[in-house]
């Protein structure tokens, strides 16, 4: 067999493997649910009162979480990309923890940080009457605690191929640091910027382990979507299914929001 | 308001990964230096320290009275009041032409009008007038490179710096652009510090050249004297020059690397030997008349140039030689012109080469 051959069928193998793999593990599942789907009654599971607090409860969060990574992260990122050493290698690993850890356990660690016997959360409490677990802010600092690892690496990645030779001609035009950075850096990272957002959202919006360890499973205060489908799963599948599918509507959004970064056609 | 005309002072040294900086330079108001030099020998970062990116180590740099740099003293790129031209253009991608120009004067807290109309004008004098609110993506390097310099005067600075302003630019609109640029900085009352790779963008913008080589200044002169007198290997090819670096005892040269030369010039000690290209004779037969050089050399290469040809020879003594076009038949190396190609089936392997004492000058090197 000549060897331009052998090089045809390994390649001819290896889109078999992708196809058979992806459909397996990606497609079944989703065909699944859209099998299972309650079509016909599918308005009225969706307009009960519980998953119309759930949805709203899920926006709201996934916002304000992607809002405070944005606004917390930004500096975190801007100052891991200037430069390297032994502080910013230990921060950049504190920062990708959350990615790595099991949510649950973050959720762990985030109560006894904040909870009310917390290290912080104590503290908290008794100065200010400030309690966060088992509240919407609650629901809001761990969605925060799992999606700001993706928006501050995504972002830092940016901030690392931006050429500084702009900075440095926007200094020579007589901008300060903070007017280079706000007028020059920022719009030219703004695809990394959309990317950091969109990620971060998604990340917080199926966020599960830490919320519900954290923030427990309070209908209209702590149940979000996702807690919603596992509470209906046990007692009403098909309203889990009807949610599913919502989170389903929700995630092609999102991949649509990310086409131009994850799916270059050409 | 016109900023008063200063004189740029410059005595600073500095090291940047492999490069040790250290040099003087010396600018007047009203006066083009261009710097040339091989890659690498500090010709940018010599510009980014005078632009404040870069801070010198040791000396400093002064405009007129005002103290840019010293051991004290650092002031920060946005407070030089300085316009700077980089190599890549760099104007702001999400920016139009105008917005790019009047990106100074807002950031200097000019009203945002004034700002524009002030970026107007300027882009009327670079000729772009009717690219105001095209972006960056959409002009020619050329255009880019007249946006870069509009938006680097609408700041008035106090002084001009340019990096290879004509790199990103194609060759057919190099020669109109120079023209441009040589009236542009002529325009400009301060100090011009131009960056250029090219000898011939070097010589057709500066008043005065400043040849750097390894992190040194090692010959600052006008034109004309760099080409009449160049002082090293490099400045010798940048302008053409056959160029032997040697040891002369009684009008004797010991090359290094081999070969002897005999000169008229009267100078012992090393030296550097320089030879015009037009001042090497070649010949198909050994010359019977005086010149005191002569030997025998393998043809490496033939060239055609305006008028003539060019003949590389080696052997101990690589050089280049210009030749007639009638020299040239004679030689039996006529060359067709458009294709470059010897015509003749049996082009001469060897020549005699033939040079004048009087025609090899002597520096001391």
């Amino acid at each position: 067999m000549s060897r331009s051959s052998r090089a045809s069928n390994a390649a001819q193998a290896l889109a078999v493997l992708a196809v058979v793999t992806s459909t397996l593990f990606f497609a079944l599942p989703l065909l699944g649910l859209l099998w299972r789907a309650p079509w016909a009654r599918l308005g009225a599971e969706l307009r009960t009162p519980e998953v119309r607090m759930a949805l709203t409860l899920s926006l709201q969060c996934s916002f304000a979480a992607a809002a405070l990574s944005c606004a917390l992260g930004l500096p975190l990122a801007a100052w891991l990309a200037r430069g390297a050493g032994p502080l910013r290698s230990l921060v950049r690993v504190l920062v990708t923890l959350p990615m790595v850890l099991p949510p649950v356990v973050g959720g762990v660690a985030l109560l006894l940080a904040y909870g009310r016997n917390g290290l912080v959360g104590r503290v908290l409490e008794s100065a200010f009457g400030v309690s966060l677990p088992f509240t919407t802010a609650g629901v809001v600092l761990a969605a925060t605690y799992v999606a700001l690892p993706f928006f501050v690496l995504t972002v830092e990645g940016g901030l690392r191929s931006f050429d500084r030779r702009f900075a440095d001609a926007a200094a020579t035009l007589g901008a300060s640091p903070w007017r280079v950075f706000r007028t020059v850096t920022l719009p030219m990272i703004a695809p990394s910027l959309y990317a950091g957002l969109v990620v971060a959202w998604a990340r917080a919006l199926g966020e599960f382990g830490a919320t519900i360890t954290f923030a427990g499973n309070l209908a209209g205060a702590t149940r979000t979507l996702p807690l919603a489908v596992y509470v209906a799963l046990e007692t009403r599948p098909d309203a889990a299914i009807a949610l599913s599918l919502v989170l389903v509507a929700l995630s092609a959004v999102l991949l649509y929001a990310l086409r131009r970064r994850w799916f270059p056609l050409r | 308001m016109v900023p008063a005309a200063l004189d740029l002072t410059a005595r600073f040294a500095l090291r940047r990964g492999a490069l040790a900086l250290d040099v003087a330079l010396d600018v007047r108001a009203g006066e083009t230096v261009a710097l040339v030099g091989p890659n690498g020998a500090g010709k940018t970062s010599l510009l980014m320290a005078l632009a404040g990116l870069v801070r010198p180590e040791r000396g400093s740099i002064r405009l007129g009275a005002i103290t840019l740099d010293d051991d004290a003293t650092h002031v920060c790129p946005e407070e030089r009041g300085l316009g700077v031209v980089f190599q890549q253009p760099c104007l702001f991608p999400h920016l139009t032409a105008l917005e790019n120009v009047a990106y100074g004067p807002r950031a200097v807290g000019v009203q945002r009008r004034e700002a524009r109309a002030r970026a107007g004008t300027w882009l009327e004098r670079v000729g772009l007038h009717s690219r105001a609110s095209a972006k960056p993506a959409a002009l020619s390097g050329g255009e880019q490179q007249r946006v870069a310099r509009a938006r680097a005067r609408a700041c008035e600075p106090r002084m001009l710096l340019l990096d290879e302003p004509l790199s990103a630019v194609d060759a057919s609109a190099r020669l109109a652009l120079r023209r441009e640029l040589r009236a542009h900085l002529q325009a400009f009352e301060g100090p011009r510090v131009v960056v250029a790779h090219d000898a011939v963008d070097a010589f057709a913008l500066a008043d005065r050249v400043a040849v750097l080589e390894a992190g040194r200044i090692v010959q600052v002169g006008t034109v004309d004297e760099i080409c009449s007198r160049p002082q090293s290997r490099y400045v010798a090819d940048l302008v053409g020059l056959n160029c032997f670096h040697g040891t002369a005892r009684g009008g004797l040269v010991e090359v290094n690397g081999g070969g002897t030369l005999v000169s008229a010039t009267p100078i012992d000690g090393p030296v550097l030997a320089t030879v015009h290209p037009r001042a090497v004779a070649l010949f198909n037969a050994r010359p019977s008349g005086s010149p005191r050089n002569v030997w025998l050399a393998p043809v490496m290469g033939v060239e055609p140039i305006p008028g003539g040809l060019r003949v590389e020879v080696g052997g101990a003594l690589h050089l280049v030689a210009e030749v007639t076009a009638s020299g040239a038949s004679a030689l039996g190396l006529a060359s067709d012109p458009r294709s470059g190609r010897s015509s003749g089936a049996e082009r001469p392997r060897e020549v005699w080469v033939a040079l004048k004492a009087s025609e090899i000058a002597l520096h001391q090197a």
